[in-house]
């Protein structure tokens, strides 16, 4: 009888300490021992995404901040030692994606850039990443070819969809958009997923091939202007604005071919991404621009954003009679030579 | 103007950023790194350093740009009890061209700048928040971007 109480007794016990456990597991705790000049310093943590921010001061060279784990993200750290005898810091991140026990072996004069983490993950994988791509620095397709290599070997890691949001732009979209794909949808769920899905929504119906939607805009004099309204004709689709210099340039080449071969089914669109009005119609008197004007909405009702994959400016597209996109960025001779070749 | 003291800090400063943060240099276009610093300077003040470093070819444009031309960079910090801005936000003498696109001079600076301002602090620890807003362009492509940032000084 005894027996069988201590028993139950234990069991109890064992449940009540599994229950407290896991209660204690739901955190993220960072364990740092710290070597150099530490006395009288502390170590700060902040998160602008969760909103996270803690601190610690460093005693017998250690330091413990424990935050509760709410979502897959990065945490930020310095040092006051970097603050305060260095003059400034560049915060150090560490990706988290469960609740656990995270150590730091930090170097308070080299700083947490020289630092050693383990205990997450996907930070190793981050860092691990970042060393290879490091490697091969100044050669842009070598490092897409290294990233999808990457994200394809751990695609249940949320390094990968940090990564994708990142640097995920240098990787052609038909390659991202399977990368993304293949991700578990709790990752494709966080803001970061979310991100790296309307870029490749963005830069697909932006692509060679794919027909433009209709959109509407308003010319100088608040009339309002439709895609449509051009259909049966190559319209050359400039995105531009009154403060970019390298867009002003090409408008003489622009010029040229828009009098050459305007009555032979050849129209110019000029959507200018100016937020400033005045600015838009003082550029439209400075500089000849015989062709079509729109202005283009703000925010996140940009054509430029949501139809266009416009990054940078200017950018370009030529579309054909049935409004598809059969070229983009067609800068100074290039976009005559294009022409030439469709009418002549 | 500057005491011996803060210039081997600011030095100190610049060097830190030099070494501390590892490169990633993987998006396609994004030529401008922003880094954020606080020094606390007296019990009451300091002074927020706001960083660029600028790849090679790319231009950031002065806060000085006038109308008809390039955006100017625009600093926008966030009010709070916590402290007080003291003057302006400097900036270091930049580069001045005349550009024939705009028929005007052009005021910009090349591989990094350091944006800094004063503040007046009412507490002991005090966290600021802002955004940059800012343009860059090289020879053949411009783009508009914004940063924002949050510090502590303590």
């Amino acid at each position: 009888m005894m027996r069988l109480t201590q028993k139950i007794a234990c069991t109890v016990l064992l449940l009540m300490s599994t229950v407290l456990l896991s209660y204690g597991q739901q955190t993220v705790r960072f364990e740092g021992t710290v070597t150099g000049p530490w006395e009288g310093y502390s170590i700060g943590l902040y998160n602008n995404v969760t909103g996270d921010r803690d601190s610690a001061i460093i005693e017998n060279g250690k330091f413990v901040i424990e935050r509760p784990f709410t979502i897959p993200t990065r945490h930020l750290f310095y040092s006051t030692y970097d603050t305060k005898v260095k003059g400034g810091y560049a915060p150090f991140g560490i990706l988290v994606d469960k609740p656990g026990t995270i150590q730091i072996d930090l170097d308070i004069e080299k700083g947490f850039s020289e630092s050693k983490v383990s205990g997450s993950a996907p930070h190793a994988l981050y860092t691990g990443l970042m060393e290879e791509l490091g490697a091969v620095r100044d050669d842009e397709q070598e490092r897409a070819v290294r990233m999808k290599e990457w994200v394809e070997k751990n695609n249940e890691s949320y390094a990968v969809v940090f990564v994708l949001d990142r640097f995920g732009g240098g990787i052609d979209v038909d390659t991202r958009a399977t990368l993304f794909e293949s991700l578990p949808q709790e990752l494709k769920d966080l803001s970061e997923g979310k991100r790296v899905a309307s870029k490749i929504m963005g830069d697909k119906s932006a692509a060679m091939g794919q027909v433009v939607k209709n959109f509407e805009l308003k010319k100088p004099d608040d009339t309002s202007f439709n895609l449509e309204s051009l259909k049966g004709k190559y319209v050359f689709i400039d995105f531009w604005a009154s403060w970019c210099g390298p867009c002003i340039q090409e408008f003489p080449h622009i010029k040229e071919v828009y009098e050459a071969y305007q009555d032979k089914g050849f129209e110019v669109l000029g959507i200018s991404t100016d937020k400033n009005k005045g600015a838009w119609l003082k550029a439209l008197e400075t500089h000849d621009m015989p062709w079509i004007q729109v202005r283009d909405n703000e925010g996140e009702e940009a054509i430029a954003l949501s139809q266009f994959a416009v990054t940078v400016l200017p950018t370009s597209y030529l579309i054909d009679p049935e409004g598809r996109i059969i070229a983009k960025d067609l800068r100074g001779d290039a976009l005559m030579e294009k022409i030439k070749e469709i009418f002549d | 103007m500057f005491k011996k003291k803060t210039v081997a800090r600011l030095v100190g400063f610049v060097l830190l950023f030099l070494i501390a943060v590892p490169s990633a240099k993987a998006q396609l276009l994004d030529p401008v790194k922003w880094q954020f610093a606080t020094k606390k300077i007296s019990d009451q003040e300091a002074v927020i350093f706001i960083k660029a470093d600028i790849e090679d070819g790319w231009h950031l444009y002065s806060q000085h740009v006038n109308e008809g031309g390039p955006l100017p960079t625009v600093v926008v910090f966030t009010t709070s009890d916590d402290y007080l801005l003291q003057g302006k936000l400097l900036e270091p003498k930049p580069i001045v061209h005349f550009e024939e696109m705009f028929k005007m001079d052009v005021a910009f600076f090349e591989n990094q700048v350091v944006f800094q301002q004063k503040i007046k602090l009412h507490k002991p620890t005090a966290q600021i928040k802002g955004i940059v807003k800012y343009m860059v362009c090289n020879d053949i492509s411009c783009l508009q971007d914004e940063k924002s940032f949050a510090v502590t000084v303590k």
